[in-house]
């Protein structure tokens, strides 16, 4: 029964539909076809006479033509079947060619539509002319917005008369129809798919690749906390450093990072954050700890006039406030206290690769005031014009401002270049016409980069610093009539080693400086000397015209970091001076081992000041005092130092 | 019997391979069903679903590096996972030291579904399915709008906020110049977003450009989609 099924009904049917499914040009290949249509102006759908049509087909040889009657009618017959392509031309209309296939037996439509040669006018189609079933779609289009605005009048009308209740909208009229609206709402965020390549957001500045291995920044990669309007940050910096010259006062001079040799020491306890509420915004960062007084007794400007801003500031390591314009790809115009970055390493040590960096980061890493515009012209670069009161300092020595500006640019992920250039200013404090000029410029690079249990990644880290100052009886050349030569220039390369998935980290580097005039040298602290007190005078350590000063050193660091907000550092240090500089077994403080008060003067040995600030003088004022005190410099160091940093 | 296997073979050939061609190829319009309408507003060469990464939140750091403070807001940011650790309290001094995790986190996804709303397929499968509210802009051009982008208030006026985007996204094709959109509008919907981007007619976007590949960017969510446009063919037509 159900074999004769088979063979009466859905062969026979099977058949059917497969010779339905051939083209019927097949059975009649001897016969031939035609093409006809309209011709309309596609701007008033008007029909358009004496148009020229030509058909051909590409594949053979001749061409037929014909002419549109009044109507806009065309007809060409007894063509073979085949694909054509059928031209239309008119003066003052543009061409249009469109394709078209000539079946046997049969005429096949193609209406043309012309637009104006001079209208410039298209539609997202391409030309302005659509061919005959575009235009059957485009009715069938406006046909069924019209049986869904019909649909719509009757459900209204039913629902109002069922209920009286509210009309429902057009969204919830077609949210009845059995298909959705729109697709589906996203599902939720799913693991990774291996397939699609990680997100890079290619428009935030710095924001498209992991930095965190760049020197001078915090290498935490998630936030502890924040909040819409404030994200709070947290610093704690604390060192033991063991000076293997043991100074008896305990005091360590040549470094604005270590201070105390065989103690326990709080460096930095920083509390602040960034307060942010639209664009405007503000960020301050406390230094409670040994840089209140450390970082600030390096900046003599603030001993000009009065309100001792070096009080006022000691406690701010950061503090300015600012407004942020959605331009390119962002600018800043901010004005405060900053940190300078001139020199690469950060001003907080959890951000460095070693605790102790090398002069031209060591003695420059501090802070400066006054206003600055960060512009972001891509996401790889920054300009950032600053307009300050001087050189890394609270105010102005003296009467002429600080120009100066950094450069930021990151063209790979594995590079980072940094340009810091400042010039202009007078920042020599009782030298009113001494000029500064300098520039810092520092690449690094991430040249190994494996994620793994060992050796996972290295990078480098170069700076370069050239600087002089000229005017007020020194030159950057040394010329006879400028002046001794004061000038600045130095280097500094470190390699650092991570392993284990970065729970590990090794650093190797160090550095030289020349700094003739020792304008740059920190000026040891003897007898509490101070950068203030030393532009007065500093009988123990000078910094005049034409004084030497070169120096170098090299450090290796070894950092355990088990978690992002903590850093368990080790480091020994090595630093070699052409004069004597380092605080020796002797110490650098007077007898009994407290300070006089009176820096600008030589000390007597008995501890009291001598009243002079000439040697031959100080050796007669102090003759009934035992003598003239010297502070035990020495020309070399070395030191380990053992720092918790932590870092939220 | 013979006879019979052929007719069988050829019969069963021909299923399938009226089958096998989607609605837009092997029928007209008219004889479209809601379940093809559906199809070609969901699953076709006009209209995809895109698997969009999710950048990972940036530190406040990184933010103020870049030169902004705070975590940004908005499309594109708000609504999206925030799965960054928090600070654990240490229970013993053993665990200061411990060292965390190694394993890097799974980078979070998000999919979307991407459909040209100005070619022709999709604005007739739409009327079939009763849309008739179809986000598209009064701009002329290409029309391609993006949805599933998680709700998040639209501060100010939805074309403003397009600006920002419009730097964001680009057409791209071989051997020629990266088409930036015209224009860009962020549609709050009772569905969620839409955002729909307009790349100008005058990039001339043709078949012979083979294939074209949006990338955008949308706040944290990165786009990559492709389309080969041999494929985006209606009725002998390309159409986008």
């Amino acid at each position: 029964m159900t074999r004769n099924l088979l063979l009466s009904a859905v062969v026979p049917a099977c058949i059917a539909f497969q010779i339905g499914a051939l083209p019927w040009s097949a059975l009649a290949a001897d016969a031939s076809g035609g093409v006809g249509g309209i011709i309309r102006d596609s701007v008033t759908g008007l029909p358009l006479a004496e148009a020229q049509i030509v058909v051909r087909n590409p594949d053979r040889a001749g061409r037929r033509t014909t002419v549109s009657g009044t109507n806009g009618f065309f007809s060409i017959d007894n063509l073979e079947p085949g694909r054509y392509e059928v031209l239309a031309t008119k003066d003052g209309f543009k061409n249009f060619s469109a394709d078209v296939e000539v079946a046997a037996q049969r005429t096949a439509r193609i209406d043309l539509a012309l637009a104006l040669s001079d209208s410039g006018t298209s539609t997202h189609d391409g030309p302005a002319a659509v061919n005959a079933q575009a235009l059957t779609v485009v009715k069938e289009l406006e046909a069924m917005k019209s049986r869904i605005e019909q649909l719509e009048a009757e459900l209204k009308a039913t629902q109002e008369k069922q209920s009286g209740a509210v009309t429902p909208s057009l969204d919830e009229a077609s949210n009845l129809a059995p298909q959705t609206k729109a697709p589906p709402n996203p599902v939720a965020p799913s693991s990774q798919n291996p397939v699609v390549p990680n997100a890079v957001d290619n428009f935030t500045p710095f924001a498209d690749y992991d930095w965190t291995w760049l020197n001078g920044n915090p290498r935490n990669k998630d936030v502890a906390y924040d909040s819409k309007f404030f994200t709070p940050e947290i610093r704690a910096d604390v060192t033991y450093t063991y000076d293997f010259n043991k100074p008896s006062d305990d005091s360590i001079s040549g470094s604005s990072e270590i201070f105390r040799s065989n103690e326990i020491q709080l460096e930095q306890l920083g509390v602040g954050g960034d307060f942010h509420w639209d664009n405007v915004r503000a960020r301050f960062m406390t230094q409670f700890g040994a840089y209140s007084t450390t970082t600030v007794r390096n900046d003599p400007s603030y001993a000009k006039g009065q309100w001792n801003l070096g009080d006022a500031d000691r406690q701010l390591a950061e503090a300015y406030g600012g407004y942020h314009i959605n331009a390119m790809h962002g600018i800043n115009i901010d004005a405060g206290i900053f940190l300078s970055y001139i020199g690469l390493f950060s001003y907080y040590n959890f951000d460095n690769w070693a605790y102790q960096p090398s002069y031209v980061s060591s003695n420059t890493p501090w802070f400066f005031e006054g206003l600055r515009v960060q512009i972001f012209p891509t996401h790889h670069l920054k300009i950032e014009p600053w307009l300050i009161n001087g050189w890394q300092s609270y105010a102005s020595a003296n009467t002429r401002k600080g120009l100066g500006g950094q450069i930021k640019y990151t063209p790979f992920p594995w590079m980072n270049i940094i340009s810091n250039n400042y010039g202009l200013g007078h920042d020599d404090l009782y030298i009113p016409n001494r000029s500064r000029i300098h520039t810092d410029d520092s690449i690094e690079i991430k040249y190994y980069d494996k994620p793994g249990f060992g050796l996972d990644k290295m990078a480098l880290s170069f700076t370069g610093d050239l600087g002089c100052e000229f005017g007020g009886g020194v030159s950057c050349h040394g010329d006879t009539k400028g002046g001794p030569k004061q000038s600045f220039v130095g280097y500094m390369l470190y390699n650092r080693f991570w392993f284990h998935r970065d729970l590990f980290g090794f650093t190797v580097g160090g550095g030289q400086i020349n700094n003739p005039g020792r304008y740059l040298v920190l000026i040891p602290p003897i007898n509490g000397a101070t950068a203030p007190s030393a532009a007065m005078n500093s009988p123990y350590f000078t910094g005049n015209p034409g004084d030497p000063f070169k120096a170098w050193d090299t450090s290796m660091t070894f950092d355990y970091m088990p978690k992002q907000w903590i850093t368990f550092r080790f480091e020994g240090d090595y630093r070699h001076a052409s004069v004597p500089y380092w605080s020796g077994a002797g110490g650098i403080t007077p007898p009994p081992g407290t300070n006089n008060g009176v820096p600008t003067q030589y000390a007597c040995m008995n501890g009291s000041a001598s009243g002079q600030t000439v040697l031959s003088a100080a050796t007669a004022s102090c003759a009934g005092m035992g003598g003239v005190w010297f502070p035990d410099l020495r020309r070399d160091e070395a030191f380990f130092d053992i720092d918790i940093l932590v870092k939220f | 019997m013979s006879t019979l296997r052929v007719s069988l073979l050829l019969t069963g050939w021909a299923v399938i391979l009226i089958a096998a061609e989607p609605p837009w190829k092997s029928k007209p319009t008219a004889g479209w069903t809601g379940e093809d309408a559906r199809q070609v507003l969901t699953d076709s060469p006009w209209a995809k679903t895109a698997k969009a990464m999710i950048s990972p939140l940036q530190t406040e750091d990184q933010r103020r590096e870049g030169g902004n403070m705070g975590q940004p807001h908005g499309v594109g940011f708000d609504g999206l996972p925030d799965d960054r650790p928090r600070v654990q309290v240490p229970k013993s001094v053993i665990d200061i030291v411990k060292p965390e995790s190694a394993v890097p986190a799974l980078r979070p996804s998000l999919t979307l579904h991407l459909r040209w709303e100005s070619a022709l397929p999709v604005r007739v499968a739409e009327l079939k399915s009763h849309i008739v509210d179809s986000p598209t802009l009064p701009d002329e051009g290409y029309s391609l709008a993006v949805y599933g982008i998680p709700y998040a208030p639209l501060n100010g006026d939805s074309r403003t906020l397009g600006d920002s985007l419009k730097k964001q996204a680009v057409l791209k094709r071989a051997g020629k110049r990266d088409v930036r959109p015209s224009s860009v509008k962020a549609l709050q919907r009772d569905d969620g977003l839409v955002i729909v981007y307009v790349f100008p007619l005058s990039a001339e976007i043709s078949k012979n450009d083979g294939h074209i590949e949006f990338d955008a960017q949308v706040g944290r969510i990165a786009i990559v989609q492709s389309f080969d446009l041999g494929e985006m063919e209606f009725h002998g037509k390309l159409e986008l």
